[in-house]
């Protein structure tokens, strides 16, 4: 069931578009995460879904409700249904147990459910016994985990998480994502913004990734990642080998492009002279053993000499190739070992025609 | 020294032995201060809530005013009270001049401008932050201003405390407008004066002029304690709502 | 910044020089030895310093002016003056820091000098007091020659009655005709206002009571009043206890004597002179006399030398005591 629809949402402040025409949808039960550089506008969509702003046109429904058009007891009752947990939370002054309490309380909540619901609340979030403590007195991790126990009390239909790890270190960012998990097990619909690629792909059932205030793709991670729509989204995403060239011949849906002194074969439509970009994700870049003949399977063959090896994270290794085409290659460990790569050495390797990207500009 | 000496012994004397004079004279302060400062809060406070809560036009005008008024000088109060309030004034038909009750409404003028002042920087100085979550984790409009109330409660404390300090140490409306007036009765003891309209402040040049150092000595002593419980007061606050385990 | 630390050392140095030079005038006339000699030792430009402390009454007027200039003229003597009410000038000279009082309050002054602070009490000069009331006169005292049957009357009605209440001259004055009267003043009716005698008119007359006020005061207010004189003092041939003496007082020399009792005689026998009541008989504010001359006597008046206790409150013929030389009746 759709619970959340954004239609053509603009918003402008003076004359600056920050939105302009976002739609979107949300499912019940799902977690979208809205990707994009400081200052696409990801905090201000949040903004206006939780009605603190008001765009200057388009529609936003909440259950097929629109909010824009709701006043007083009826839109509180809706606003009421979700929360939203900012990028910095402050705290109200008093203890904890107050700070947690304050949503319940104006939901007229009886206390005796309240004091159950906090000391819930709180050991989801590890801060078991943390009600008398002062909350102007917590540290910076604990006063978000304490924001995320403040939204989670209130059991909202739909948690808005505004850059919820963006000043965290891993260990407290891998105990954030924890903490979301436990919301979707409690069936909370989740929008999350984040300028890293890795936890939009990690977290996102969909993703949507904003630039400059427009919505460039909505998708599945896979998506995403394999068919983006853009040069924008493909860097955004990881795709971080991104040419520029001109396609010399267009035959039977497969064309040649040349980037500089190489020439690249594609699957793909492009009529010949046109200038196209071209990407291809790094652990697409195969290396290719020279001590077995090659097989007829590997077109855009190129050789390069490798100029620098750093690890990946899991078993994964990042080479920086140079030679006609600059790549960045993402390689298992125990084939750059077998292979005996070192900076200074000389590597073949093959760029896939099935996942190369036609990227559009 | 030997004045200052004698003068602090006797008027320990007046205070300990509960002076009627004095005591009638420092009840007339409290009560007509403390009313001052409390129906000024009272009508400062909400009307600050609403100037911040709400937008209209000259409002930075009115602002301005506003601050103007922290620095009214009370003899000038006083003189426009009276005015207004002398028999021949537009409201002489009170009959108010040179009571309790005039006293209070000038005195009212002092405090109201400080306590707004203050409660109004105190309320705009809670961040916009802290009413944005107020406003999503569900508060209604009423909800939100109680608690950026309570957020600045500290400010506001400040503010009418530092209205009580102003009526408290001021002299120039009430002794205007009050007349610095006692009077005498007849007790079993003998005549004793009784304060009707005389305040610790008033009476402090008067005993002076008059040549009675212990007497307006041991009013300024009452006057310095006020003054004292006041900063007590200020401090246990401040530690109360700058930091402790409030539960609301 | 550092200009600003400049600024404010070269302003911290003025206010300490401003202080140490206060400090030093100031030591200049405590020390000062009395007398002649004290005067060749001190350089020619720095006149000696005489204080006095009187009250507002004379101050105000503008009279203490014109006596003062003449005496500085005369001896080369700047008169430095403190003007506060009866009481606190009373309380200065016992203090030692006044070298003489100029005030208004009999009973008072006879403590002064019974206690031996004080010492060559004079009569200077007089004028008078004035009952003043309510034009509807409620308590019906109206053109009364008695003042204190008038304050009988007002108590028995229970009118109502301002009273300085600040132990000022007019305050005693008030207090004694009271006593004489046999009456004890007090309750709703008697309001004290412990201020100054133009807001006691004030006062008195928005509530529209009957008060004892200095004829020269009442005259000044009289546009802004709803009063009326009811009972009149001896200038205008009213009842003579409403005379108000003013005396000067020189400080007792044998209790401080670092106070400059030789300038304190010349200054009391100024006043008292021939030249000095002249000044006082012609001055005149608003074309109206506000001091008659009381030193110089063509009659006796032995009882100005002596305590209001000794001689009583009333002369041998059952008048009550005045203290000052009156006109000759008729």
């Amino acid at each position: 069931m759709e619970l959340l629809r954004l239609e053509e949402v603009s918003k402008c402040f003076g004359t600056r578009e920050v939105l302009s025409r976002v739609s979107l949808s949300l499912e019940e039960g799902e977690l979208l995460t809205l990707l994009g550089p400081s200052g696409a506008g990801k905090t201000t969509l949040m903004r206006i879904i939780n009605l603190l702003e008001r765009p200057t046109s388009g529609r936003v429904l909440f259950r097929g409700r629109n909010l824009l058009e709701l006043h007083g007891e009826e839109l509180l009752e809706l606003r009421r249904r979700m929360v939203m947990v900012f990028q910095k939370p402050v705290m109200f002054s008093g203890d904890v147990y107050h700070n947690l309490a304050f949503g319940l309380r104006v939901r007229r909540v009886p206390e005796r459910e309240i004091r159950r619901r906090v000391r819930e609340a709180l050991e989801l979030v590890g801060m078991r016994g943390y009600e008398r403590r002062d909350a102007k007195t917590l540290s910076g991790g604990e006063a978000q985990r304490i924001a995320f126990a403040r939204a989670m009390v209130l059991e909202p239909e739909l948690v808005l998480l505004d850059e919820p790890t963006t000043s965290l270190d891993p260990v407290m960012e891998a105990r954030v994502h924890g903490i979301i998990a436990k919301m979707r097990e409690r069936g909370m619909s989740i929008i999350l913004t984040t300028h890293k690629q890795e936890e939009a792909l990690t977290l996102g059932d969909r993703i949507a990734v904003l630039r400059g205030g427009r919505l460039e793709q909505v998708g599945t991670p896979a998506e995403v990642v394999y068919h983006p729509r853009s040069r924008f989204v493909a860097e955004f995403t990881g795709m971080c080998n991104i040419y520029e060239g001109r396609v010399v011949e267009s035959v039977d849906g497969e064309c040649v492009v040349r980037v500089g002194e190489a020439l690249v074969r594609l699957a793909g439509g492009a009529g010949a002279g046109e200038r196209v970009c071209l990407g291809i994700r790094p652990e697409d870049v195969m290396l290719i053993r020279t001590d077995v003949p090659l097989s007829r399977r590997h077109a855009n063959l190129f050789t390069g000499v490798v100029r620098q090896i750093t690890p990946r994270g899991g078993a994964m290794l990042r080479l920086r190739i140079s030679g006609p085409l600059e790549v960045l290659a993402d390689v298992p460990r125990h084939v750059v070992e077998k292979m005996h790569l070192h900076p200074g050495g000389e590597v073949v390797f093959s760029l896939k025609r099935s996942c190369i990207r036609l990227l559009e500009d | 020294m030997e004045y200052l000496l004698e003068g602090i012994q006797r008027a320990l004397l007046l205070l300990l032995s509960f002076d009627p004079y004095v005591v009638s004279t420092a009840k007339v302060q409290l009560m007509v201060s403390t009313s001052a400062v409390v129906l000024a809060a009272a009508a400062a406070i909400p009307l600050a809530v609403a100037f911040c809560f709400r937008e209209f036009p000259l409002k930075g005008f009115l602002l301005t005013l506003i601050n103007t008024g922290m620095g009214l000088p009370p003899v000038v109060v006083g003189l426009v009270v009276f005015v207004f309030f002398m028999s021949k004034g537009p409201l002489g038909f009170l009959g108010l001049i040179y009571t309790k009750e005039i006293m209070v409404i000038a005195q009212f003028i002092l405090a109201f401008p400080i306590i707004l002042s203050v409660s109004i920087s105190a309320i705009n100085a809670v961040p916009v932050s802290i009413r944005e979550t107020a406003l999503t984790l569900g508060a209604g409009r009423r909800e939100v201003m109680m608690l950026v109330l309570r957020e600045a409660a500290f400010g506001i404390i400040t503010g009418v405390l530092a209205g009580a300090g102003r009526v408290f140490a001021e002299v120039g409306a009430i002794l205007t407008v009050g007349g610095n007036i006692a009077y005498s009765v007849a007790t079993e003891q003998g005549m004793v004066t009784l304060s009707k309209t005389r305040t610790l402040s008033t009476a402090i040049p008067l005993e002076t002029s008059k040549g009675d150092i212990s007497s307006a000595i041991a009013f300024g002593l009452i006057l310095l304690l006020i003054t004292f419980i006041l900063n007590l007061l200020t401090n246990y606050l401040r530690r109360r709502y700058a930091g402790g385990a409030a539960q609301a | 910044m550092r200009r600003e630390v400049v600024l404010v050392c070269m302003a911290l140095l003025l206010v300490i020089a401003g202080c140490t030079q206060q400090v030093e005038q100031g030591a200049g006339v405590g020390a000062a030895p009395a007398g002649a000699e004290a005067n060749a030792q001190t350089p020619e430009k720095e006149s000696p310093v005489l204080v006095l402390a009187t009250t507002t009454s004379t101050y105000n007027s503008g009279l203490l002016d014109v006596l003062n200039a003449e005496f500085q003229k005369k001896y080369g003597v700047t008169v430095e003056v403190h003007a506060v009410g009866t009481g606190a000038a009373l309380r200065m000279g016992r203090d030692g820091e006044v070298d003489v009082v100029l005030v208004h309050a009999r009973t008072k002054e006879d403590k002064f000098l019974e206690e031996g602070w004080g010492i060559n009490r004079r009569n200077v000069m007089y004028n008078d007091f004035v009952l003043v009331g309510p034009a509807d006169d409620p308590a019906g005292v109206r053109g009364m020659s008695n003042v204190t049957e008038a304050f009988r009357k007002i108590a028995e009605a229970r009118a109502r009655f301002i009273s300085r209440g600040d132990g000022s001259g007019t305050h005693t004055k008030e207090l004694a005709i009271w006593q004489l009267a046999g009456v004890t003043p007090g309750g709703e009716w008697y309001e004290e206002t412990g201020q100054g005698m133009g807001n006691t008119l004030r006062i008195a007359s928005e509530k529209q009571a009957y008060t004892l006020t200095d004829r020269g005061t009442f005259l000044a207010y009289r546009g802004k009043l709803e009063l009326e004189i009811m009972v009149e003092g001896p200038v205008r041939g009213g009842d003579p206890l409403l005379a108000n003496p003013y005396a000067v007082i020189a400080v007792n020399p044998k209790k401080y004597p670092e106070r400059n009792y030789e300038l304190a005689m010349l200054y009391i026998g100024f006043l008292t002179s021939p030249e000095g009541q002249r000044l006082i008989e012609s001055y005149k504010k608003n074309g109206e006399q506000l001091f008659y001359p009381d030193a110089l006597v063509d009659r006796e008046n032995y009882n100005q030398y002596l305590p209001v206790t000794i001689h009583g409150l009333y002369n041998e013929e059952g008048e009550p005591y005045t203290g000052i030389t009156l006109p000759p009746k008729g």
